[in-house]
Parts: structure tokens; sequence; C-alpha cells
């Protein structure tokens, strides 16, 4: 049962990913990846409080599983956030690369730790 | 004073000067009008993805001192195989929308996490071992654009031969 619900949690996370990127760059264009920045920060700020909540006792393992490996998991991407960096290097633009590698990292840890804690971590 | 003395205003291809090798099918210009089957495609795609990451998980969780081995190779996998998917197939045929939407931002996208990667990287560094978050959250970042630059690359196989 945990596993049907993580993979159908997994869909939907991906698909808010699809929606939450085409808005973004509706908006924005495409000269930067909005879309998968902003599910990484938000996705990452919730696992992070996902977890502090499970290091405190307050949320079970499968729950966790559920919304943290499914859901938060779905939502968020590591593939497309190193190939935009590396799409970066080869347009030879080495700057905007690592800025697109360490702001988002900078900002997801950031509040990833904030809410582990405000969740009891 | 010829009116047109000045450039017209930029599309942000132009800005950016793209190279025309790169155009990007993944992230095209052309605005796609999204459809119930694309969202279909993304849903299964996600779900699939997703699926075998909780999979590899559960069949080997972090080793020793917790360290997540399983989340970065599966990160870093998902990483080099973006890169020669897009290399491979999604840049030669920019108009596959449902195979780009299914395989990448589905199945691609599910596998791989960067959530995981961030609340690992807290729980390494909240249980002491600050060294360990420090090297799982940059270190597979940094790994993760060579391993995607690496999968792009058209002419490995040729410098292999």
């Amino acid at each position: 049962m945990t596993l049907v619900l993580v993979a159908g949690l997994g869909g939907l996370g991906a698909v808010a990913r699809w929606l939450v990127d085409l808005l973004l760059a509706a908006r924005w264009g495409r000269s930067l990846p909005w879309g998968t920045i902003t599910v990484n920060v938000v996705g990452s700020c919730v696992a992070g409080g996902l977890a502090g909540a499970a290091a405190g006792g307050h949320l079970g393992a499968s729950s966790v599983e559920v919304l943290a490996v499914g859901f938060c998991g779905g939502l968020t991407t590591f593939s497309a956030a190193s190939f935009d960096v590396a799409r970066e290097l080869d347009r030879r633009r080495p700057g905007v690369g690592a800025a697109l590698l360490l702001v988002p990292m900078v900002l997801a840890v950031s509040f990833g730790i904030l809410s582990f804690h405000a969740f009891g971590g | 004073m010829p009116e047109d003395w000045i450039d017209p205003p930029l599309d942000d291809d132009e800005v950016y000067g793209l190279d025309p090798e790169l155009e990007p099918a993944f992230d095209p210009a052309h605005r796609e009008r999204p459809t119930a089957a694309h969202g279909a495609a993304v849903l299964v795609g996600g779900a699939i993805g997703t699926l075998a990451r909780d999979l590899l998980l559960r069949a080997a969780p972090a080793g020793h001192l917790g360290f997540p081995w399983t989340l970065v190779s599966l990160n870093l996998v998902g990483a080099a195989a973006l890169g020669l998917l897009v290399a491979r197939v999604l840049d030669p045929h920019p108009h596959r929308v449902e195979l780009r939407l299914f395989l990448a931002t589905g199945v691609l996208g599910g596998f791989t996490t960067y959530s995981s990667l961030v609340s690992a990287s807290i729980v390494l560094g909240h249980n002491g071992h600050l060294a360990a978050g420090f090297a799982t959250m940059l270190g597979t970042s940094l790994v993760g654009v060579g391993a995607a630059w690496l999968g792009s690359r058209r002419r490995v196989t040729a410098v292999a031969r």
C-alpha cells in the first residue's frame, strides 16, 4: 500500500513540477529555469520539515516515505538541475552556471534547516 | 536618418546567442500548449521514476555513518541519463513533446530528487557528520553537473573508437 501511495504522490509531484515550470516560464521566460529552481527550493523546505518531524518522533516511517520520498521526491529533481548547469557551461556562461548551482542550493539548505528545526528536529 | 538605425529588441535566444547545435528541445522556446495527454505522460512517468527510486532506497538504505550512497548514486545516474537522453533523442527530435515529458520530466525527474539530497545532508549535519553533509550536498551537485555534461557529449563514442 505504501508503495502505491509513493508512486501516486510521486506522479502528482511530477505533474506539479511540470505545471509550475509552465506557469513560471510563461511569466518570466526560459532564459533561466525558474520552475526547477522554485520546486527544488520549496520541496527541500517541505522535506526538511518532514525529516525534522521524523527525527522528533512526530511522524512515522511510512508517512515520511509517502510524503518525502513520494511527493517531495517527485516534485523536486536533481537531473534537470544538473543538466541546466551543464548547459550553461556549454553556452560559455560559467558565471550563470555557478549561480544556478549555488543559489538554489544555499536557499534549499537554509530553508530546509529552518523547517527541520521548526518541526521538531 | 533611417528609421531602423536602432536594432529591434532581441528575443532571449538572440541575447544569449545559443549555439544552433544546442538549440533546445528540452527547453523549447516554441511554447507548448499543455494537454491532458501531456499531463498523463508526466504523471505516469513520474510515478514510475519515483517507484524505482523508492525500491532502490528500500533495497539499499544508507550505509556506513548513514552516508546516503544509494541516493547519491541514483541521482548521478539520472543526471547522466538525462544528458544522454537530451543529446541523443530529444534534441534530434524536438517535436516529440510527449516523449520528452514522459522520459525527461516524468521518469528521470521522478527518479532523481533534490529534496532528499538536501534533507539527507541536513540530517548528516544534525548527527554531527558535518563534512559528510557538505560532501553529500555540494559534492553530489558538482559531480552531477559533470555527469549530465558527460552524458550529453555526442562524440564520446567516436573518441573511444
